[in-house]
């Protein structure tokens, strides 16, 4: 029996809506579920479980419809399906009410609930969201039945708004496998028997890395599971640091050159180091560059801090250093930082050189 | 420290000047663009040497702006100073570069060379502090308060080691400028929609709506159903209520209101048919001469008399065939008589009919001229009974729309309950959509608003950063304030009250930094000071930061067209006061001849230079 865990494949949502790459992140998320459809034709999967999430927003009827036709075009798998905080179901809403397709086991009570597959001696257990929020871990009493069969738990969430489990204790309960979806991010266990599949289309550009989902096989009652790469595109952190010798040209080809023509990589620009305190730093032509969805500027100017805090105690540049220099272990560390270069910066643009004044 | 030679090269627009300078005050006077300014920079270019600014400084630095105008291979002088018994020559020539200089020491009459570091120039005299302290400008053009800002820089710069000047007003003002910027950038709003929002969803969460039934279809069908009979029902009833209207509107036509006349008259006219028709069939033919039965009738009277009287006769005369022929004629005559009268009656009967006839077509058929036969008292006939029929219709159509009444009425009220449902679950559709709709509309704004509150927070931390900024630059400078504060205000508040021959008792550094004046034991606060005043506060203050930096040394004094605006009075108690007070040596620029003037009438003594 071959199957695959996918979760959070947020349809309807629009990654980077106000960016030029923005209807082409919106098309692969719409995309994600008739490829992966397609993919299930193709290759025989038996068992598509989707952990959660389907829907980016509470469905309407028309989507539920488009669904429909995506999931009856399945021509041997069958799909089980929680709702997630995201689709969270209102007893009575179109979700709640829809009769999906005959190979769609859609698990629409907000208590456990489990589908058997006697075909493949396996039960799937679940429980979908009836809000947007669920504070409480409901996993304490699902213990795993005691019987010859293999039994998956499908659960959406893991962290402090969305069911908080742990996933050591989840997995004392004693399950085969355990389904879990929310985060975007992919993980897994170490014994390979909880994963967390990610979302297979990255939808924020926090959501770096490879995105995709799990596929596995249950053979002689024995889960297997390996990680595929779905998406085509990635988003991703660059972080360059600067120095006084940093000129803006040099950072601009440096840019130019690392930066994916075809739209397939769109990164977050951290600049970081010291950089030439005169220098102009222009962050929105940098936005401009191309796939450049944010420039964090984490870069201090090149002050001579040093020199100054060796001053004389009574000068002001010795004292502002003293004042606001961070201990080690300051939890306002960044702020004092900060206030720091601003003090500094805005006593610096008031200096007039010796003799300037009179020559004026 | 003493300035005892300043002999210039060139330097600027200088050239070739060799100039000695004794203790006391110097008036150097000349008329503007004489150098005046350029002999005061060119004095600390010497004492200090210059340094060649790189990058945006290098076109207003010292060096450049005072490149000889010609000949610029000859930029430099040597300058003579004392301190501490020794007497220091230095020779700077600025058009090589580097700068050159020779710096030679001769004491106790013995000659060395000696390097930069080694001249005995006075604790922490610095370039800067030579302009912003020994050097004192042309300050004051009305902007009084200004100057109070650039005084308090001083007193924090003063502390500092380093050449730059500072000015911590400023930079607190750019800091505050910044805050705005940030500020302004800040939506503050987006925080109070998002809360606004959560609130929504949680109540979109717990909101319900009634779900659809199971066979709604079926319903909808039931409804449908019950629609199409009350609308058959009613339309039968409609049919009913249209077929009474137009018989009793041809009622009404006929002008046949009286049903009960009419009964009878129908019932009439069946009776003079049945009548009409009897006669018809039984006198009628037998009736060829009416005439002739009237006379025959009347003729048997006389017969009948006749038969009478032989009975009569024949009795008394006991003539009994007689009185039977008499009886036979008699009852003979009677015979006759009968016969004939019946027929009479007949005849009377036949008139009165046609007579009534007559009357019931007058009155139903006014227009036609009656005959009174049989035919027209059938057609009057059928004509009454058609009319009855009218009547009897309304009567058949009433009753139906009695009987159909009852259920149309279950059927509209059927209807009514299927339509309510309908709507109620119609509603709940709606309500449904309405919710999907909200929930869809409070997550994307929701998702919208998410970029601006991280903007929010990251904005919220540059505030903080700023504000942290500002009050630490502020508790600085206060610190600088507090430690210096106390002996310099004492010292200023002396040279000032000094100065103003006792009319201000002093000065103060109020709560919130200002420079203030003292008079009759109240503070003043420098927009309140005349522009002369302030001159003379700011005065006192340079002095007295003078006294504190070098409290056992007296330092020269440049002035440089420093007392434009002090009036005669305060010029002159502040030249009395220099002359009286101060040892070290005080040169003053001037384009005018106010100073000497003054000095020599004051009986002030002086050394004149003339540019």
């Amino acid at each position: 029996m071959r199957f695959i865990h996918t979760a959070d494949l947020h349809l309807g949502a629009a990654p980077d809506k106000d960016k030029p790459w923005g209807p082409a992140r919106a098309d692969a998320v719409r995309q994600s579920l008739p490829r992966l459809v397609e993919l299930c034709n193709q290759e025989s999967v038996d068992l598509l479980l989707i952990a959660g999430d389907l829907f980016h927003r509470p469905p309407t009827e028309a989507e539920l419809k488009e669904t429909d036709y995506l999931f009856s075009q399945l021509t041997l798998t069958k799909v089980v399906l929680i709702a997630g905080n995201h689709d969270f179901l209102r007893p009575g809403c179109a979700m709640a009410e829809h009769v999906f397709p005959e190979n769609v086991f859609f698990i629409s009570s907000p208590d456990p609930e489990t589908v058997r597959f006697p075909q493949w001696n396996l039960e799937v257990t679940g429980f979908s969201y009836y809000s947007e929020q669920l504070r409480q871990d409901l996993t304490k009493d699902l213990v795993c039945p005691k019987d010859d069969k293999r039994h998956i738990l499908m659960l959406h969430g893991g962290d402090a708004e969305h069911l908080p489990f742990k996933l050591g204790a989840l997995q004392e309960l004693g399950w085969d496998y355990i389904a879990l979806g929310h985060i975007h991010k992919p993980s897994i266990s170490a014994d390979g028997r909880a994963a967390m599949p990610g979302s297979p289309e990255p939808l924020d550009k926090t959501e770096t890395g490879p995105h995709g989902f799990y596929e596995g096989s249950l053979t002689n009652g024995a889960f297997s599971l390996s990680w595929r790469n779905f998406s085509n595109f990635e988003y991703t952190d660059l972080k360059i640091n600067l120095t006084p010798d940093t000129r803006f040209a040099a950072l601009e080809s440096l840019l130019k050159k690392r930066l994916k023509p075809d739209g397939s990589e769109v990164c977050r620009l951290f600049l970081s180091g010291r950089r030439d305190p005169d220098a102009d730093f222009d962050r929105d032509a940098l936005s401009r560059l191309g796939f450049v969805s944010e420039v964090i500027d984490e870069s201090q100017p090149d002050f001579p801090w040093e020199d100054w805090a060796a001053r004389p105690a009574h000068d002001i540049l010795a004292r502002l250093t003293a004042a606001l220099t961070p201990s080690e272990d300051d939890p306002e560390a960044a702020l004092k930082q900060k206030a720091l270069v601003y003090a500094a910066e805005a006593l610096l643009s008031t200096v007039k050189r010796p003799g300037e004044e009179v020559l004026r | 420290m003493k300035i005892r030679r300043c002999s210039i090269y060139q330097f600027g627009k200088l050239k070739e000047k060799d100039l000695t300078f004794r203790d006391g005050i110097t008036l150097i006077q000349g008329p503007n663009e004489s150098g005046k300014t350029t002999l005061h920079t060119a004095v600390a270019a010497l004492l200090f040497g210059v340094e060649r600014s790189r990058g945006r400084a290098a076109a207003r630095d010292t060096y450049k702006a005072n490149l000889p105008w010609t000949e610029p291979e000859i930029y430099g002088g040597a300058l003579d100073w004392e301190r501490d018994g020794r007497r220091i020559h230095v020779v700077r020539d600025l058009a090589k570069t580097p700068p050159k200089s020779y710096i030679s020491e001769t004491k106790d009459g013995s000659t060395r060379d000696i390097k930069e570091s080694e001249q005995p120039l006075p604790d922490s005299l610095t370039p800067y502090l030579f302009y912003n302290t020994l050097s004192f400008k042309q300050t004051g053009s009305g902007l009084e308060s200004g100057m109070a800002d650039e005084l308090r820089s001083h007193i924090i710069n003063l502390q500092g080691s380093g050449n730059e000047s500072m000015n911590v007003a400023a930079a607190l003002a750019e800091l505050k400028a910044r805050r705005r910027e940030v500020q302004k950038n800040l939506r503050e709003e987006a925080g109070q929609e998002a809360a606004a929002l959560e609130r929504d969803l949680r109540e979109l969460e717990r909101a319900g709506f009634s779900t659809l039934p199971d066979g709604w279809s079926d319903a909808k069908i039931a409804l449908e159903k019950q629609d199409e009979i009350a609308r058959g029902l009613t339309a039968e009833r409609d049919r009913h209520i249209r077929e009474i209207s137009r018989r009793k509107k041809i009622l009404n036509e006929l002008q046949i209101e009286d049903r009960q006349e009419l009964e009878e008259d129908c019932e009439k006219a069946d009776v003079l048919v049945k009548q009409l028709e009897v006669f018809e069939e039984s006198y009628a033919p037998k009736m060829a001469a009416p005439g002739l039965v009237k006379a025959l009738s009347y003729l048997m009277l006389p017969v009948m008399l006749l038969g009478f009287w032989l009975i009569l006769n024949g009795l008394q005369l006991r003539h009994y065939f007689g009185a039977a022929a008499g009886g036979v004629i008699l009852f003979l005559s009677m015979l006759v008589s009968a016969r004939y009268s019946r027929r009479q009656d007949a005849l009377d009967a036949q008139k009165h009919n046609t007579e009534l006839l007559t009357r019931l077509l007058a009155k139903y058929v006014p227009e036609h001229e009656a005959r009174g036969d049989l035919a027209e008292a059938r057609e009057l006939k059928d004509y009454l009974e058609r009319i009855r029929q009218l009547f009897t219709d309304i009567d058949e159509q009433e009753e139906n729309i009695r009987t159909g009444t009852e259920p149309l009425v279950e059927a509209l009220a059927k209807r009514e309950h299927l339509t309510r449902r309908m709507e109620s679950e119609l509603s709940a559709r709606v309500r449904r959509e309405q919710w999907e709709t909200r929930v869809r509309t409070a997550l994307d704004r929701r998702e919208q608003l998410e970029p601006v509150l991280r903007e929010n927070e990251r904005l919220k931390e540059e505030l903080a950063a700023l504000d942290l900024a500002r009050t630490t630059l502020t508790q600085l400078s206060t610190g600088v304030y507090s430690d210096f504060g106390a002996p310099l205000t004492e010292e200023a508040s002396k040279i000032f009250s000094e100065i103003t021959g006792g009319r201000y008792e002093g000065v103060r550094i109020s709560d919130k930094l200002e420079i203030c004046a003292v008079q009759d034991h109240k503070l003043v606060a420098p927009a309140a000071l005349s522009g002369g005043t302030m001159q003379q506060l700011y005065f006192a203050f340079r002095l007295a930061i003078i006294r504190l930096l070098w409290p056992d040394e007296p330092m020269p004094l440049f002035f440089d067209d420093a007392f434009v605006y002090y009036d005669k009075e305060r010029l002159e108690a502040l030249l009395k006061w220099l002359h009286e007070n101060y040892k070290g040596q005080v040169f003053l620029f001037t384009c005018q001849n106010r100073e000497g003037e003054l000095m020599e009438a004051a009986g002030i003594p002086f050394e004149r230079i003339d540019l």
